[in-house]
């Protein structure tokens, strides 16, 4: 149960991790158009994301799959990028081709999932097994990815329905800011 | 022994393990897995500098770093650091050494203090795993939280 616990706890503060702060920037970009209305949204969006990257972290720690750290670290803010143009570009929630956004999602999550494996293999011992510690690795990022939405909504609510500003300046703030600094990363990561 | 210094991936990992066991001549061995770059880093050593196996000083080095930032103690007495060998995996490199335990280890409280990369970086994790016979225990150690105590 100790080690359960351990591994629970270094994923959900592996991606709360403000040094790293990418994911973090991703599923807030990801969420960012939506609303506390808009749950039913944000769970299929989530469990897009997370099937796509519970995925690859299972085939990396399993060595099925190998893609040079190099490549994923400048990927990951290339996610974050298309999400935010994506996001100015659908503005109109009810207008936006909501199963292409979906599938793109889970694709994303392919790619930052191989980012949570260099972290995770750098935690195995010699000889070990990694699906012991696989499984609540990831329930700790899953359990770190939901207070990160929730986070996403609050702001989102206190901007939009308490300083009454308009849904669309949110979204040019948010996926802006996304897009700034992702642009950031991308050009220190090449 | 040979490595490379190579750098960081931006996302930073700063992880360390160290795996202890009770063996039959009544010794801890610990097994440590520390990424290269920053051992260098903390040593002083310059990240782009590469050193072969020719380099004696490069188990001191280690051995050194490892008496300065592991203290295991046994009943409030401190053990003895003995290194046995380095083997590099890039980009980590796995050393093991070994602690001669002062009398019958059962029943023994063991406490290690794990200082390693700490004031390097802050978000510097180091993980612990203990195994004997009957169990087996798990600790994350990190700025906060330096020390373990466990009864063998």
């Amino acid at each position: 149960m100790e080690a359960f616990m351990n591994y629970l706890q270094l994923g959900l503060t592996h991606i709360l991790d403000p040094n790293g702060y990418d994911h973090i920037l991703f599923v807030l970009t990801l969420c960012g158009i939506y609303t506390f209305n808009d749950w039913k949204k944000i769970l299929i969006l989530v469990t897009a994301f997370t099937v796509g990257h519970s995925l690859t972290l299972a085939l990396a720690a399993l060595d099925i799959v190998s893609i040079d750290s190099g490549i994923i670290e400048v990927l990951i803010p290339i996610t974050i990028l298309l999400t935010a143009v994506y996001n100015l570009y659908n503005q109109n929630k009810a207008s936006h081709n909501v199963s292409l956004l979906y599938a793109l999602t889970a694709f994303f999550g392919l790619i930052h999932g191989l980012g949570f494996s260099y972290f995770f293999r750098a935690l195995l011992a010699k000889d070990e097994s990694i699906l012991q510690p696989l499984l609540p690795f990831n329930l700790g990022v899953e359990v770190g990815q939901l207070i990160i939405v929730l986070f996403g909504l609050i702001l989102s609510y206190i901007f939009i329905n308490l300083f009454k500003l308009k849904a669309k300046y949110w979204n040019y703030m948010i996926s802006g800011l996304a897009i700034i600094l992702s642009i950031q990363m991308i050009a220190e990561r090449i | 022994m040979f490595w490379t210094g190579t750098a960081s991936a931006l996302h930073d990992i700063h992880v360390s393990r160290c795996d202890i066991e009770v063996n039959d001549q009544n010794e801890l061995e610990v097994t440590f897995k520390i990424f290269l770059d920053d051992i260098q880093m903390a040593m002083g050593l310059s990240p782009n500098l590469e050193l072969d196996d020719t380099y004696e000083g490069s188990d001191m080095m280690i051995e050194k770093f490892l008496n300065k930032n592991l203290k295991i103690y046994q009943n409030n007495q401190q053990l003895k650091l003995e290194y046995i060998e380095s083997t590099p995996a890039l980009p980590a490199v796995w050393t093991t050494v070994k602690y001669k335990l002062n009398r019958e280890a059962q029943g023994s409280e063991i406490k290690v203090y794990n200082y390693i990369l700490i004031d390097e970086f802050s978000d510097q994790t180091n993980l612990i795993d203990f195994r004997n016979n009957r169990e087996k225990k798990s600790f994350v150690l990190n700025k906060k939280k330096t020390s373990v105590t466990f009864k063998l």
